[in-house]
């Protein structure tokens, strides 16, 4: 897992350094302190989290890495959920710093728990979009992570074709987001994360049989 | 004597192939020979001890312990080189040592680093560079870096040049005598083999048709010349591979002692002519007959 780290943690670091000029105090002290309008322009680029599994995919397939890794001795089980830990580890540095930053910069704590639970809600919905994407490569083959780049444009249809016509604007978002519902989410993701996680342990362990 | 490897009705079938319910087994501290010509079964036999493609049936004992469930462990004690060699190929050989170093749990890093230099492989350049005779050595530096306890070699010599192939063998030859290791080489040169192996396993068209001590094979098979009516038609009835030619007839026998006696008179007078013969003699035979 420490080997390849790297791959999977430039992504989320990436983004914080060059979110970081974005962190605009005005923006979230100004005239208009909707902390959340940021947080939406922030929370669709923890899809970008998943490119570094793009990258990681595209290395093991081109260096037939899943052959190298058969013959050492080292269970499907090992090499699924260190694949799995550094999704979660990704996901968990860039909305844990998303949302430290917001902490330091805010000054309207009541803009501070909605923004952040709106990004936490992203990066539980990404870790779901993770687990699905290993469970699809280690049944299908790496093919399935086209499947990411309709992941990736999926917030910008549903603004325009659901949000929109429903008429569901961010301050409804963000009154969502004051009720305990995202907590439930949140929990719900990670269960189903986990279980994703061993369902795809088992289709490796299958693949390799 | 103990068999560290034990196969019980081992079977996988392919479309076109059938690895037919084998039994094989193959006793500890030896080095076991496995010749057969392409397509005979050698690589899916390999494969499936080390559980890298799926079983149709029976059983393998390593050490003593099934395959599939104690795999991991199995794997822990195994030096393995494979047909073709597999690598993060963008990453050095010492970038490759490391990692593969958290997996095994006698790992020598000292040990890899001399054979590192001993195979004259760079360490730091990328392994995509290397040639393929530098990555079938790269990949035995690993496979004896981790003090295995069983070496399964699986053409490790295809595609080297002649100077590269007597390297490896060489090298095996005197690490295999140096550390009392059990190995399983399998190969089409025969040559190879001869080199090192202690038994022999001739495998044809997914069947395991003898398995024998080089020695007695040698010792027992003889090529056999005569002249017409220099030998009795028994005897020659004994031998395989039959051929006529300007000068007589010449024949394989499989049990030379037993017809040694017989030969005495002409041997004498030099109407019969016995030669020796390789292992590739003894596997054209044995897939003619077959």
């Amino acid at each position: 897992m420490k080997k390849f780290s790297f791959w999977y943690l430039l992504y989320p670091g990436l983004l914080l350094v060059f979110g970081i000029p974005l962190y605009n105090h005005d923006r979230l002290v100004g005239p208009d302190p909707l902390g959340l309008s940021y947080a939406i322009y922030l929370a669709p680029m923890i899809w970008l989290v998943l490119g570094a599994m793009w990258s990681h995919e595209q290395m093991e397939s081109k260096a037939n890495g899943y052959s190298f890794l058969r013959i050492l001795p080292i269970e499907p089980a090992q090499i699924v959920k260190a694949k799995f830990a550094l999704v979660f580890i990704s996901v968990a540095i860039y909305v844990g710093g998303c949302c430290v930053a917001f902490a330091l910069v805010s000054t309207n704590p009541e803009y501070l728990i909605p923004s952040c639970a709106y990004l936490i809600i992203h990066g539980d919905i990404c870790l779901v979009a993770a687990g699905l994407l290993y469970l699809g490569i280690f049944r299908f083959g790496k093919y399935v992570l086209i499947v990411w780049v309709c992941l990736f444009i999926s917030p910008i249809p549903i603004r325009i074709f659901v949000l929109k016509p429903l008429a569901i604007s961010d301050s409804d978002i963000m009154q969502f987001m004051r009720g305990p519902y995202w907590i439930v989410g949140t929990i719900i993701c990670l269960v189903g994360y986990y279980f994703l996680m061993k369902l795809a342990i088992k289709k490796l362990s299958d693949r390799y049989a | 004597m103990e068999h560290i490897l034990e196969i019980n009705k081992l079977r996988k079938e392919y479309p076109e192939f059938v690895l037919n319910d084998i039994d094989w087994n193959v006793l500890k501290g030896y080095v076991m020979g496995l010749i057969g010509p392409n397509g005979a079964g050698k690589t899916t036999t390999i494969k499936l001890i080390m559980n890298l493609t799926e079983f149709g049936g029976g059983q393998v004992k390593v050490f003593g312990l099934d395959n599939i469930q104690n795999e991991k462990q199995i794997k822990n004690k195994i030096g393995y080189v494979g047909e073709e060699q597999y690598f993060y190929d963008h990453k050095s050989a010492a970038w490759t040592g490391e990692f593969v170093s958290h997996f095994y749990d006698k790992w020598d890093g000292e040990k890899y680093q001399s054979l590192l230099g001993q195979f004259d492989i760079p360490p730091k350049k990328r392994i995509k560079k290397f040639s393929k005779g530098m990555k079938g050595k790269l990949s035995l530096a690993i496979a004896l870096s981790h003090n295995p306890e069983l070496i399964m070699l699986d053409e490790p010599t295809s595609g080297l040049d002649p100077i590269n192939r007597r390297e490896v063998i060489d090298f095996l030859k005197t690490f295999t005598e140096e550390n009392d290791k059990t190995v399983i080489l399998s190969s089409h040169i025969t040559d190879d083999i001869a080199r090192i192996a202690d038994y022999i396993t001739y495998m044809i068209n997914g069947r395991i048709v003898m398995t024998k001590s080089k020695d007695e094979l040698l010792t027992n098979w003889k090529k056999v010349h005569f002249t017409p009516q220099s030998l009795e038609k028994s005897i020659v009835d004994k031998l395989e591979s039959v051929e006529s030619h300007m000068f007589g007839s010449s024949g394989l026998t499989k049990n030379y002692p037993e017809i040694q006696d017989a030969l005495a008179p002409g041997l004498a007078s030099g109407d019969i002519k016995v030669e020796s013969v390789g292992l590739d003699d003894i596997l054209i035979a044995l897939v003619k007959g077959d």
